[in-house]
């Protein structure tokens, strides 16, 4: 039970977030749910920490985002060959991962670390779905974007996912100690003042 | 003419600020005036930083001890039971006391704002420092309702929210505490050019 209380997750505000001047609105989204700010820091991210954000030496996860591309192309019926140059996954996946490094290092990002109950669920589910044109009302990403991969792929870029929320249990672990190290200074020890009646 | 400069201020969101869950929408009031987030982190000041912070030379204290003389005085309050003397000096001393464990009382968010008259700005946004009588429509005036009364009654800081540096020199020096250089970012906001730039004649 103290897991599902105290979860963890890792919220990354992108640079087009900030120079649209987002950052106050996402971190209320998240504050009037109840989850607790409890680490931030603003940097601008080397190539390198991307890297380690993604699991880029997974070569199944990179053919993933490569099959993903040729799915999204055949949807939108355009030629992904004629388009990228390639139609192999692993070209295609190590394209995407071009494109999202491109994205985070358009300017400084924040980082924060949010913590309390379901805090991975409860984050992504009010970042709605990766793809702003299909995320619900409501959502972060559907109620501030209207991007998608038809627009994303005329303009050879990858989408404007403003927000990144972490997944998974395993990823949030994973993505924590790469962005604040092994002993990271978190200030979890305060009460939110509206847990006196949401948890009672 | 000079070209306008910009300037810096420090803003820190107290303790209080964030264990309501205010710091969103506390940003967002400095955000939508069009002040630039170039800075920001979360951390729990220790008592030296918050002594630093305040630093106050002797007319500072004497000055803040006045002030609250002279609000004793008209509320017929007496301060030498309250503080145990009437030195202004003195009592300016038990009120920076009070600064330094108000900001040290939990984790809080500091962030640096850029601008045009930022300081001057963000201070209008904040509004005056006793949240009782600050207006409507700024952080204080809208957020809380402290007064100095209750701070004495229950013998504790008054609670504003925020900290807003108040003049450039201080905004320099408080920046420089709470920041190192490489925590200070640049970037172009996408509405600066139609909120200040030139007129540029749309084509048709």
């Amino acid at each position: 039970m103290h897991d599902v209380l105290k979860q963890r997750t890792l919220v990354v505000i992108k640079p087009d977030a900030l120079m649209r001047a987002l950052t106050g609105k996402i971190i209320q989204k998240i504050e009037d749910v109840g989850l607790k700010l409890i680490a931030v820091k603003m940097l601008k991210a080397t190539t390198e920490q991307i890297m380690g954000h993604y699991p880029v030496t997974d070569e199944i996860w990179v053919r993933g985002l490569g099959e993903k591309t040729i799915k999204t192309f055949s949807d939108l019926g355009l030629n992904v060959k004629e388009k990228l140059g390639s139609d192999d996954t692993l070209v295609l996946g190590k394209q995407v991962v071009q494109k999202l490094a491109k994205h985070w290092q358009e300017g400084p990002v924040i980082i924060m670390i949010w913590e309390g109950p379901h805090a991975i669920e409860v984050v992504r589910k009010l970042r709605g779905v990766t793809t702003p044109l299909q995320a619900e009302p409501g959502s972060l990403l559907g109620d501030l974007s209207f991007d998608s991969q038809l627009i994303a792929s005329h303009q050879g870029r990858a989408m404007k996912t403003f927000v990144h929320a972490t997944g998974s249990q395993d990823e949030s672990e994973r993505e924590i100690k790469h962005w604040f190290g092994d002993m990271p200074e978190l200030f979890d020890y305060y009460n939110r003042t509206d847990h006196f009646a949401m948890l009672a | 003419m000079d070209a306008p400069k910009k300037e810096r201020t420090l803003i820190v969101i107290k303790d209080d600020g964030v264990a309501r869950g205010l710091v969103g929408e506390i940003i967002q009031r400095y955000e939508k005036a069009g002040l630039k987030l170039v800075a920001i982190k979360m951390l729990h000041p220790s008592k030296e930083m918050a002594d630093a912070h305040y630093q106050a030379t002797d007319e500072d204290l004497e000055r803040m001890g006045n002030n609250t003389l002279r609000d004793a005085t008209e509320k017929g309050v007496d301060v030498k039971i309250k503080f145990g003397t009437d030195d202004a000096k003195e009592i300016g001393k038990f009120i920076k006391k009070w600064l330094i464990d108000y900001l040290n009382e939990g984790p809080v968010v500091a962030f640096v704002l850029e601008g045009y008259n930022a300081i001057k700005i963000g201070r209008k946004i904040t509004g005056v420092t006793l949240p009782s009588e600050a207006a409507p429509g700024t952080i204080r005036g809208d957020l809380t309702h402290d007064n100095p009364e209750l701070a004495n009654y229950y013998d504790r800081p008054m609670r504003n929210l925020v900290h807003a540096s108040g003049k450039p020199h201080e905004a320099e020096f408080e920046i420089d505490l709470w920041f190192t250089k490489d925590e200070l970012f640049s970037y172009t906001r996408v509405d600066e050019a139609a909120m200040f730039g030139p007129i540029v004649p749309i084509k048709q």
